[in-house]
């Protein structure tokens, strides 16, 4: 998927919960980077995420993470991971400073080492002015800077984000996907990103993992998830529309949409174009403008789920 | 101006050292323990005073005794009073006095303890899902339950094993270090310690199970008093009048527990009491207290929870 080493190798994985089966038949390569893992509620997004951390344990298969054999003991793999879970989690009756030193203490670290890199990762997530209040008295927002520093204390080599932006104002929500983009691009931080919200995934991934119903539907960098639906393309004209239309579906060119002088065509700029001139020819119409339809990665993942 | 680095650092700090999770688990734990013992500063010094009053009243009444014994020549009235009075035997250590008397004393202030201090160790976690959050570290379930017992046992273990072995020190010191008695001391002072465990490692996985069975610490100890109650108070009390036999005992813990320390401590006194019933039993419904409470914790302990 990505020219660097992978990051995560699954293969044939199987999760359950008692009777209940959370992810079948997983198999997929994951290259390091930035990497989101999207897919609808149920889809078997925080099960994946929990197992690579041998929170639940693996049913059937094989997965390795950062090289390693994944299981419930894998306390040396843990030390090299971060985790932000997605719910709302707290060690109780601390100040946001002792609860980033505990975490980078039950991570290995030395006293002395856990308390100056608690400070450095609340002043990275902007925490500097709050570090000493009490987390129970945190608004949405600390709480989820909080979880981030305390995922970040022990410097781990790759960061599993379950829907970090949860609960944020469109403010917050920059900020805090800002901080993973500098982990990601600029510190060599690996990061699995999962999220509902598929905007966080464009601006922030680099690669993502398509999940549906416990298992893996795509895995491909953005890039390669929108260019396989970059088959249309946005004519506007100027002369009989509708006529123009005909023509268009008499030369095999489907018309995705028509509003006044633009219509939204079927076909790919890259591919032979001959046949929608042809056609505007026929028609009468003059092309004053032809751009490729720009495919967010909400339209490449409704194509990749079968919305459409 | 001071200008703030806010970038991210990477930590070169060893990774591979052993992780110490229990050790940090109890030493943070007994921080927020004496925290919750002196947030009303009444309480805690009202508490503290009964907790360590009966081993410095004893203390005293040693270090006296035997001044004035030594010193007969001086104040020969109060040295008869003194054998008269008998306190010597009373306040000297052994296996009869120490772990008789001294025990029902403190044992008022190690259920409030258990309140104070137990009723939230998994409880509190499990309220704010800290659960996740540990689990998430090099850390295995069985480390975070040692490090929860440790903290309750820290606490039970200052107020009864350590007064009572320095009690014996006290003593030994006093007689001057002679070959028989020493020999007696040093019998006693292993014997204290092996006993005052099994006291301390009891009651902890006790008032862990109950905290383990809730969300609140308050639930926790709600239950923690109402199971005392019915099975110490309602259960032994209406069997004992109902059936009328000394067998109708092994239902209380308490009971359980002094034959298995009297047992420990060669307390041939007590154990004259009911010759007829074997220590095993006490041992084996230990045990399968034990057993069961452990069963629970572990089962409460997860860091993913299933619902049906």
């Amino acid at each position: 998927m990505t020219d660097s080493a992978p990051i995560l190798e699954l293969t044939d994985v199987e999760v359950r919960y008692g009777k209940h089966v959370a992810l079948h038949d997983v198999t997929t390569t994951v290259g390091g980077g930035a990497v989101g893992l999207l897919g609808p509620n149920g889809a078997g997004k925080s099960s994946l995420i929990k197992m690579l951390l041998g929170l639940v344990p693996l049913h059937k298969g094989r997965a390795t993470l950062l090289g390693r054999k994944v299981s419930r003991r894998a306390s040396t793999l843990r030390r090299r991971v971060g985790y932000m879970p997605e719910r709302d989690a707290a060690f109780p009756d601390m100040t946001g400073f002792q609860a980033t030193w505990y975490a980078g203490r039950l991570s290995g670290m030395p006293d002395a080492d856990a308390r100056r890199r608690a400070h450095e990762v609340l002043l990275f997530a902007g925490m500097e002015e709050a570090r000493y209040r009490m987390v129970s008295t945190y608004s949405t927002g600390m709480r989820q800077r909080i979880k981030l520093a305390q995922a970040l204390v022990h410097d781990p080599d790759l960061l599993f984000l379950d829907e970090p932006t949860n609960g944020l104002d469109p403010q917050g929500r920059a900020e805090m996907l800002g901080l993973v983009r500098t982990l990601s691009r600029d510190k060599g931080i690996h990061v699995v990103l999962s999220s509902h919200l598929l905007r966080d995934v464009e601006e922030v991934c680099t690669s993502v993992v398509v999940m549906r119903q416990g298992t893996v539907v795509r895995s491909a960098t953005v890039a390669e998830l929108q260019a396989a639906t970059e088959d249309a393309c946005q004519v506007t004209v100027a002369g009989p529309v509708e006529a123009f239309r005909a023509a268009c579906e008499r030369h095999g060119i489907p018309v995705m949409q028509t509003r006044d002088q633009h219509l939204q065509l079927g076909v790919s700029l890259a591919a032979d174009t001959q046949p929608l001139f042809r056609a505007a020819e026929e028609s009468e119409v003059i092309v004053r403008r032809l751009t490729p339809v720009r495919v967010s990665l909400e339209d490449a993942l409704i194509d990749v789920l079968g919305g459409r | 101006m001071v200008v703030h680095d806010r970038s991210y650092a990477r930590w070169d700090g060893d990774r591979d050292k052993p992780v110490r999770g229990v050790w940090v688990i109890m030493d943070r734990g007994v921080s927020t323990g004496l925290a919750a013992i002196f947030k009303r500063k009444i309480f805690g010094q009202l508490l503290s005073f009964w907790a360590f009053g009966p081993f410095l009243f004893a203390l005293g009444a040693l270090y006296l005794a035997f001044y004035f014994r030594a010193n007969v020549a001086t104040y020969p009235e109060i040295a008869q009073g003194i054998e008269q009075s008998g306190i010597l035997q009373l306040v000297s250590p052994t296996a009869d006095n120490v772990w008789g008397y001294f025990l029902e004393l403190q044992i008022w202030v190690c259920l409030i303890l258990c309140v104070v201090v137990g009723a939230g160790l998994v409880a509190e976690d499990r309220r704010t899902n800290a659960l996740e959050m540990y689990l998430s570290r090099p850390l295995s379930v069985w480390q975070y339950v040692l490090g929860k017992l440790g903290i309750i046992g820290f606490f039970l273990t200052l107020i009864t094993v350590l007064p009572v072995c320095l009690l014996i020190l006290v003593q030994a010191f006093l007689v001057g270090f002679e070959p028989g008695q020493t020999a007696e001391l040093a019998g006693l002072f292993w014997r204290s310690i092996v006993a005052g465990t099994v006291f301390v490692a009891f009651l902890s996985v006790l008032v862990t199970a109950a905290s383990a069975l809730s969300k609140r610490a308050r639930n926790a100890s709600i239950l923690w008093v109402g199971f005392l109650v019915m099975v110490e108070g309602l259960l032994r009390g209406n069997l004992q009048e109902a059936f009328l036999n000394p067998e109708v005992h092994l239902v209380s813990l308490h009971f359980n527990l002094s034959r298995c320390m009297a047992w420990i401590l060669d307390n041939q006194v007590e154990l004259a009491r009911y010759p007829d019933m074997p220590v095993a039993w006490s041992a084996g419904i230990l045990g399968g207290w034990t057993l069961l409470c452990l069963a629970v914790v572990l089962r409460r302990v997860r860091p993913v929870e299933i619902v049906a």
